[in-house]
């Protein structure tokens, strides 16, 4: 584990809170259980432009469903950049992609509406109610990388959730590649689920200012991952828009990448045992015609032994 | 790499490529071990795909 630098935030947040708090390149973020059992939902925005934040969806097609220690929190697929390292993480925190978050809608058939009980705690408000401190607007919320959420799931689709099985004083780190507003917050939906082993639980968040180590391992992760990010000067449209309706610009003109696709030909010959099993990938629906399946024969070979990941990660070629 | 192809009746086959899918022939080509043409690199990653997938 790295040397980190002095120790610069301490708080608690209680059940049902968050906080909006600036996490500076080399910074590490400290998520403590305080007694264990707790769903922690996390939102994170570049500190300098909001409209990069955290990946969720980038993040699952680098890792998989659960990132775990040593994996990188990444940014929207639009800036495809490493945002967090996961320094520590104890094999106790079982990590989701796939809840998005809570929202009080989802209480409602239990009887928590605003005409009936009153609206439940939720992720989604939660999250409002922290970025509020710096602007940002319910719409700005994002799907959430949830620690300590045991999701399952199986191939038809289906998903649920297993008890927590944090562990009071169990802690994440998460090393900022650059200056971020992180948002942790207190699961809302753990007292009446399971989310949270029925009773929500107050979560303590630490920031440790940037050591030499740790930038030096910023570096490392931006040298080795880094190549594939985008920029706002990349953008042909770089302008937020500030009106709430969309018009069409008339004077807009796309620019599709390597639009339009060609193609050309290339002729293969064959002995008469590849024909006959260049065929047989067609009688088995594999492709339509002898140009088909010869191309699919051919990717299928390249993939299994010469694609190059773009990471480590637990993406597994079929 | 796969041996030469047993004698028998030589078939053609023509397959399109795009220009993408061209970029990956041309980093096999530069590579050079599955052939130095198109169609060499194309019948021999099919020799191979036939010896990994035993069809």
């Amino acid at each position: 584990m790295p040397q980190y630098g002095p120790k610069r935030e301490d708080i608690i947040l209680q059940p049902v809170s968050g906080k909006a708090l600036p996490v500076y390149m080399g910074e590490v973020l400290r998520i403590i259980q305080v007694d264990g059992g707790q769903c922690v939902d996390f939102n994170a925005f570049n500190l300098h432009d909001y409209k990069e934040y955290l990946g969720v969806s980038n993040t699952r097609s680098y890792h998989g469903f659960r990132p775990k220690k040593g994996d990188i929190v990444w940014s929207v697929h639009s800036r495809n950049r490493p945002m967090y390292i996961i320094l520590e993480m104890p094999e106790t925190c079982f990590t989701d992609l796939l809840g998005g978050r809570c929202k009080a809608g989802n209480h409602y058939p239990e009887g928590f509406t605003p005409e009936g009980y009153g609206i439940h705690t939720n992720c989604q408000d939660t999250f409002a109610a922290s970025i509020g401190e710096y602007d940002l607007t319910a719409d700005d919320v994002h799907d959430s990388f949830n620690m300590w959420m045991n999701t399952e799931w199986d191939s038809t689709g289906q998903y649920w959730i297993n008890r927590n099985t944090g562990r009071k004083g169990d802690y994440v780190d998460l090393l900022a590649m650059f200056d971020t507003l992180a948002v942790p917050i207190v699961c809302g939906s753990g007292d009446t689920g399971i989310t949270s082993n029925y009773s929500f639980k107050p979560l303590q968040i630490q920031v440790f200012e940037k050591s030499a180590e740790t930038e030096e391992l910023v570096k490392s992760y931006e040298a080795k991952s880094g190549r594939g990010q985008r920029k706002l000067q990349h953008f042909k449209v770089k302008e937020i828009r500030t009106e709430r309706g969309l018009k069409r610009n008339p004077n807009y003109v796309p620019e599709f990448v390597n639009f339009p696709i060609r193609t050309r030909r290339i002729q293969v010959e064959l002995n008469e045992e590849e024909y006959a099993a260049l065929q047989g990938l067609q009688k088995i629906g594999l492709a339509k015609d002898d140009g088909e399946a010869l191309r699919y024969a051919f990717f299928r070979w390249y993939h299994r032994n010469h694609r190059p990941m773009p990471l480590s990660g637990k993406i597994r070629q079929s | 790499m796969a041996e030469d192809s047993p004698k028998g009746k030589k078939q053609t086959v023509e397959v399109e490529f795009d220009q993408q899918q061209d970029v990956i022939l041309k980093r096999l080509r530069e590579d050079g071990r599955y052939g130095t043409t198109d169609a060499e690199i194309i019948r021999n990653a099919f020799r191979e795909f036939r010896r990994q997938t035993r069809m």
